[in-house]
């Protein structure tokens, strides 16, 4: 049975978690959604874990530089196409870079890989037993900290990062970036996937509060992500906080079982699934897991050392605080005590005989007469102030300011935005009839889709006032034996490097998703992810190393002109068995962080909050929300636009704020991803609007004025030279002969419109010229 | 129970079908399911695409009225509300529970109505108060639907769901939607376009894309200046231009000489091109001063109020994109954060903003109309939610999503209809209420697209405006209003839904002047590529695979 198959226990298993608990494995016989959905749904290939693969045989060995290229190129020979030829090594770093880092190389880093790629043909035996100059490339760009940056973009896709609230208000999260940050910490270090998974899902249950150390602190900034879907401040002030409950934890499952399982779940929050095998009762199921989830936007982040450090520091502070409060005590009750004293002689003596008896005995009239009295014999601070002298006056201001001084210096734990749990008091999850959350039917225990584990799942809370749900549903997730986890992973990687997954739907696994290309190695990719602890890092290089990934992207010239070229038109001139590399438009952040890098722009930023890169005002002025901000009318909530200096916001696109209700222009023409959902992949769409942006923006012109500038200081003035360092700068290479003619010509009649030789047409001519350059298809496309 | 007291087969003959009408219904409709998911080229999305049956409209205008309108101070006629000026809310109205926030919390005990005089207009003697005095005169022209509800009483999840069909933003909005089916008739301009000072709330998601390809993102084109952000580089640089762009185009052809069998290449090289065009283009559209003084007077652009001026320039510039032939265009219209939203003193919101926007519809709908544009575009009025009868702090209105009025003109839609009614004091939609969704039905019918199969596949699901396929005929005033969905689904009533009664209208009219007036939709071509894939056949033989009801049983036991 398929079922026993997915219980039985992997010698793969690895990680520094146990992968499964005591109690959460699948019932073999009689789960009753397998007897009821039978047949058909349950052939899903994704349902039954990756299996171990022979790696298939090839004839032609020498295309196989890894496995991968095994299984790749036995199904090419097997319909007698031959893969394309290894891309020229200028190609390969450019390809390699902006896949890894979202950069392109500079054309020193270019020629320095030619040169030694160059050597070793030349010295071929010797060089391979250390390594080649491109297994060295990929090692170097994997250890580059800008991998990190490029790596947890990807990431911050899957699960709609964004910096606001979203809805009406959209208001600011003024803390969420830690988890940006962890996020980048994570690839970079190459944090384990599966312990990356634990920690958003439940790093507050894995580890205490506060935390022991900033590996422990990373774990509960892990948990911003179970906040980043959108939520709706105004709801209770409209009792609308059931729908928006509602709508909050649907996302959140939905967004869960897309990013780390590739099911589409959210299809059963009405009804169960059209086509796989999942029960309404799944999504509900699901939801119980999330049901005692406490939001937090205190989450202390401090590591115990820190904080006792802070504690002392503060301590410290206070005791230089203290004698300075109480002389200000000091000043203040000398003037309180005379005005007290004042106040009393002004009393007729029966009043005052009246105070000293039990307020409790006085009837109503006494009362309204004495409390005013009472009142005005309690001596206010304004008054005892109003009765300073001048002396007095000044050592109060004096001591006032030096208060202030000292406490500045008081030091606050770090804190951050994520979630932890009501424990034992979670709400009880109801089955919700057609979604309706006023409609609220069979109650439901946590537990993992149904059709692999009918049970209820076991959630052990590992602490107390932790329920220990989330942990339950991490380590199911995050477990070798989860069919769909390292699946679902690898095939974005792969994706990454192809333009496409292996199975096309990144986040749909299921029968109305594309099934994939080639089953044997997604299951291979998957188990050697697992076997290698859940590397990020050596998933790459499997893929990256492999002939296939190496190819050269171009199509045979004339189809049809030999018997290779007949074969590919005949049975894949789509390209999805991979008989060449895919040309593939950058995305957005990599396009615009490529602009930034050639123009000498580009900032270095590694951590820290968000950038406001600044917009059109009249953007600003379009949204409501952002408007009542901008008068100042948003009671404190951050609802608007906090432009920094344009100099400052020069940095890697990952780092500029995402607001819900205002995609930065720039990034939005060139298909950014709506932050609502999450992006399985990247759309790329060619229209007219995306020209005008790279042509007239104000972005666009300042990098081309960046551009000219590189190439002025590193050419001599002879137009040929101007030609040669221009297509260096953006492009990092030399432009052939018919280039260098064309960028001429175009030179002189540019120079010759702006009004002939004079130095202001002629750099005004050389921006012109840059401009064109920056916007060549070479340019915004990797081969 | 059932609130329509007609029944279905009156209904249909009362809008003129008949068991004609059904019968064309079936047949259109099988037309209709025969035409499978939509194609788009990526390189050329904007392409024209045809529709699944002959549309009534090809044209879409929403003027979208932000804040919620009360629209018994402007066209829904309560005379029951005057008689119980300043009495408290007679219990009656009180006894049914509201789903969605309390209508009542937030304000007195005591109902308002406005100082408003009223009269009968036209030959279908429609009711306005004289808040409208110029749209009094297409009084005839209008179809009116009273008894809209929505599903928030709050301005952002309710301004969602208006635009995009879900109170959750992060879905593509109604104008990408229609582009997405349709693309446009102007290959120069963006197929939708936006026109506002200050736009919804919740911003972009209002018009995003969502998940559909962003090229069917509405566009916001501005009334004055250059219309489009980016149309023109900066001065130094617009001389130059053409000869920036050769070059950058002739590098381009030789690159892609090299690759061929990479379409992106040539596409990118055409979208070039197209913004070239587009440059001049967008401007021509964006010359308002082109047009005769006395269209620039009946607009208000002279108004010596500014903002009757501005918004007389939205609604202007509206319709020359419409005889450009964009697809849709949608106007807000704010000039402030406040719109209609007249929690304190909604006498003098209701003065303001229909002295700003009366005037501009009007002479928008007579220009369409004279211009013979009016037939084939379907213009839209309202907002995202109504306003309370009763009085909020001082003389002001709160939010009230159980009952409001919208109308629409022309794009064949019933001239001088009237679908549903309020009660009596403006509360509550009681006669045939209409979620949102059968209003974004009734405008894809008119476009000639069936809402079931208008899609698109996302996260393994079909993804529709409307919803689930299906779900318009039996599931509606689920939220709130009526019989909760299971009710009406227990006690099997015959849920008569204005999807029925409008769109099927409109099918017959787009049928009939499809034979009287082939030319109008010369267009259209009638025959419809057979679309069916071999994974929707397999989607398609899955779904017999009998879903049982009782799979939670099973699990819960």
């Amino acid at each position: 049975m398929v079922c026993l198959a997915i219980s039985r226990p992997s010698a793969t298993a690895t990680g520094s978690e146990p992968s499964r608990k005591r109690g959460n494995t699948p019932v073999a016989d009689s789960n009753p959604i397998r007897e009821l959905f039978q047949g058909e749904r349950l052939d899903l290939w994704s349902l039954t874990a990756p299996e171990a693969s022979v790696l298939p045989s090839v004839r032609a060995n020498d295309r196989v530089r890894s496995p991968v290229d095994r299984f790749i190129v036995s199904r090419l020979e097997s319909l007698g196409i031959t893969p394309n030829s290894p891309a020229d090594p200028g190609t390969l770093i450019r390809r390699l870079s902006l896949d890894l880092l979202g950069l392109p190389p500079t054309a020193d880093e270019v020629a320095a890989f030619v040169k030694e790629c160059e050597a070793e043909r030349t010295r071929r035996t010797a060089q391979l037993s250390r390594g080649n100059a491109y297994d060295r490339l990929v090692d170097r760009l994997l250890a580059s900290p800008r991998y990190g940056k490029r790596q947890a973009r990807l990431w911050l896709d899957v699960v709609r990062y964004a910096d606001t609230n979203g809805y009406e208000r959209d208001e600011f999260r003024p803390l969420i970036w830690q988890y940006r940050d962890y996020v980048i910490r994570a690839f970079n270090d190459d944090k384990p996937f599966d312990q990356f998974i634990r920690e958003q899902l439940a790093g507050d249950e894995l580890v205490p509060s506060p935390p022991r150390d900033s590996a422990e602190a990373d774990a509960l900034i892990a948990t911003g992500y179970l906040r980043l879907g959108q939520w709706d401040s105004t709801a209770a002030i409209f009792q609308e906080e059931d729908r928006l409950r509602s709508d909050m934890q649907a996302d959140l499952v939905n967004t869960t079982a897309s990013a780390f399982l590739g099911l589409t779940i959210g299809c059963c929050q009405c009804h169960d699934h059209k086509y796989d095998p999942f029960s309404q009762a799944d999504h509900y199921r699901l939801r119980a897991f999330f049901a005692p989830l406490q939001p937090r936007d205190d989450l202390v982040v401090s590591t115990e050392a820190e904080l006792a450090e802070i504690a002392t520091h503060n301590s410290a502070v206070d005791g230089e605080a203290q004698p300075l409060r109480e002389s200000l005590a000091a000043l203040l009750n000398e003037a309180r005590d005379r005005i007290h004293a004042q106040r009393q002689e002004e009393l007729s003596d029966e009043v005052r005989t009246l105070l000293d008896t039990e307020p409790a005995t006085w009837d109503e009239k006494t009362k309204a007469e004495l409390e005013p009295i009472v009142a005005r014999l309690n001596v206010s601070d304004d008054d005892a102030k109003g009765a300073f002298d001048e002396a007095a006056r000044a050592r109060f201001d004096e001591l006032t300011q030096q208060v202030a001084t000292c406490e500045s210096k008081l030091r606050k734990p770090r804190l951050a935005c994520g979630a932890t749990d009501s424990g034992e008091t979670a709400p009880a999850t109801f089955v919700l009839y057609q979604g309706d959350h006023s409609s609220p039917r069979e109650e439901v225990p946590p537990g993992f889709v149904s059709v692999l584990s009918p049970e209820p799942a076991v959630c052990e809370p590992p602490r107390e006032a932790t329920s220990g749900r989330r942990l339950a549903l991490a380590r199911w997730i995050a477990s070798a034996e989860n069919p769909w986890t390292a699946r679902v992973f690898v095939n974005r990687v792969w994706q990454q490097h192809f333009g496409v997954g292996l199975a096309a739907t990144a986040n749909d696994f299921g029968y109305s998703g594309s099934p994939p290309t080639h089953p044997e190695l997604l299951d291979w990719l998957a188990r050697e992810f697992v076997r290698g602890g859940w590397s990020v890092k050596e998933l790459h290089r499997l893929i990256l190393k492999s002939a296939t990934y190496r190819q050269s992207s171009r199509a045979p010239l004339e189809l049809s002109s030999t018997l290779r070229q007949r074969a590919v038109e005949q049975h894949d001139p789509g390209n999805s068995l991979y008989w060449r590399q895919n040309v593939r438009r950058l995305d957005a952040e990599s396009l615009r962080d490529s602009l930034l890098s050639v123009a000498g722009l580009l900032r270095p930023y590694d951590s820290g909050r968000a950038l406001w890169p600044e917009v059109p005002e009249e953007l600003l002025h379009a949204q409501p929300a952002i408007l009542e901000a901008q008068k100042g009318d948003d009671g404190g909530r951050m609802q608007g636009w906090y432009t920094d200096p344009v100099e400052e916001t020069d940095v890697r696109s990952v780092f500029l704020v995402r607001k819900r209700c205002l995609p930065m222009p720039f990034l939005q023409a060139f298909d950014l991803p709506d932050s609502t959902v999450s992006c399985a992949r990247r759309d790329t769409t060619v229209v007219a609007p995306q020209a005008l942006m790279l042509l007239n923006s104000p972005e666009a012109i300042r990098i081309a004025q960046g551009v000219a500038d590189r190439v002025r200081e590193q050419a001599s003035d002879d137009p040929r030279s101007l030609v040669e360092t221009t297509f260096r700068v953006v492009l990092a290479r030399e432009p052939d002969d018919g280039e260098r003619e064309l960028g001429l010509e175009a030179l002189r009649r540019l120079i010759e419109t702006r009004g002939g030789a004079n130095a202001a047409a002629g750099r005004l001519a050389l921006i012109d010229l840059c401009r064109a350059i920056l916007n060549l298809n070479e340019f915004a496309y990797v081969d | 129970m059932t609130n329509s007291p007609f029944s279905r087969r009156e209904l249909l003959a009362h809008t003129g079908g008949g068991f004609a009408g059904v019968a064309l219904a079936s047949l259109l409709a099988d037309e209709a399911s025969a035409s499978g998911r939509t194609q788009v080229d990526l390189l050329q999305p904007l392409v024209e695409r045809m529709p699944h049956f002959a549309p009534s409209a090809k044209q879409v205008i929403f003027l979208f009225m932000y804040g919620g309108p009360s629209t018994f101070d402007l066209f829904d006629y309560k005379p029951r509300l005057m008689e119980l000026h300043g009495q408290p809310v007679p219990a009656s109205f009180k006894e049914r529970p509201d789903k969605v926030g309390g209508v009542f919390n937030h304000c007195k005990d005591e109902l308002m109505a406005g100082p408003w005089k009223w009269s009968r207009h036209g030959e279908t003697g429609r009711w306005f108060s004289d808040l409208l005095p110029h749209t009094a005169k297409h009084a005839d022209e209008l179809c009116v639907v009273h008894s809209m509800f929505s599903e928030s009483s709050n301005h952002g999840p309710a301004t969602l769901l208006m635009n995009t069909g879900a109170t959750l933003g992060g879905r593509p909005s109604l104008g990408s939607w229609v582009t997405y089916g349709l693309g446009s008739a102007n290959q120069n301009l963006p197929g939708y376009i936006l026109l506002y000072q200050v736009g919804g709330l919740g911003g972009s998601a209002n018009w995003s894309n969502g998940f559909l390809p962003a090229a069917f993102q509405g566009t916001r084109f501005r009334q004055e200046g250059t219309p489009v952000l980016n149309l023109q580089p900066p001065p130094e640089f617009a001389a130059v231009q053409r000869s920036t762009l050769d070059l950058a185009q002739k590098l381009n052809r030789k690159h892609a000489d090299k690759r061929p069998g990479v379409p992106d290449l040539d596409g990118r090289i055409a979208s070039y091109e197209l913004a070239y065009r587009m440059q001049s283009a967008a401007l021509d559209v964006g010359e308002l001063s082109l047009e005769t003084a006395a269209t620039q007077e009946s607009y208000g652009l002279n108004d010596e109020n500014k903002d009757k001026a501005l918004f007389g320039r939205m609604c202007l510039f509206s319709r020359r994109l419409i005889e450009k032939g964009v697809r849709c265009v949608q106007i807000y219209n704010a000039v402030d954060k406040l719109g209609w939203d007249g929690h304190d003193n909604n006498t003098d919101y209701n003065r303001r903003n229909a002295a700003q926007t009366d005037q501009p519809v009007a002479a928008l709908l007579a220009d369409l109309k004279q211009r013979g544009l009016l037939d084939t575009t379907l213009v839209i009025w309202g907002g995202e939610f109504g306003r309370t009868p009763m009085m909020q702090g001082n003389e002001g209105r709160n939010h009230n999503p159980y009952g409001f009025g919208m109308w629409m003109a022309g794009g064949g839609v019933t001239a001088g209809a009237t679908i549903g009614a309020t009660d009596d004091i403006g509360l509550r939609a009681v006669e045939e209420p209409q979620p949102v969704k059968n209003l974004h039905a009734t405008i894809l019918t008119a476009l000639g697209l069936n809402p079931d199969d208008l899609y698109y596949e996302h996260h393994g699901r079909q993804e529709r405006l409307t919803g689930g396929r299906g779900e318009l005929e039996d599931d509606t005033g689920s939220v709130g209003i009526g019989p909760s969905r299971s009710e009406r689904r227990e006690s099997n009533s015959d849920s008569l839904v204005w999807i029925l009664q409008g769109s099927l209208a409109l099918r017959i009219t787009a049928f009939v002047s499809f034979f009287s007036d082939p030319l109008r939709f010369a267009n259209i071509a009638v025959e419809h590529p057979d679309h069916l894939r071999d994974r929707e056949q397999r989607n398609h033989h899955l779904t017999t695979v009998s879903v049982r009801q009782d799979t939670i049983g099973a699990i819960v036991g």
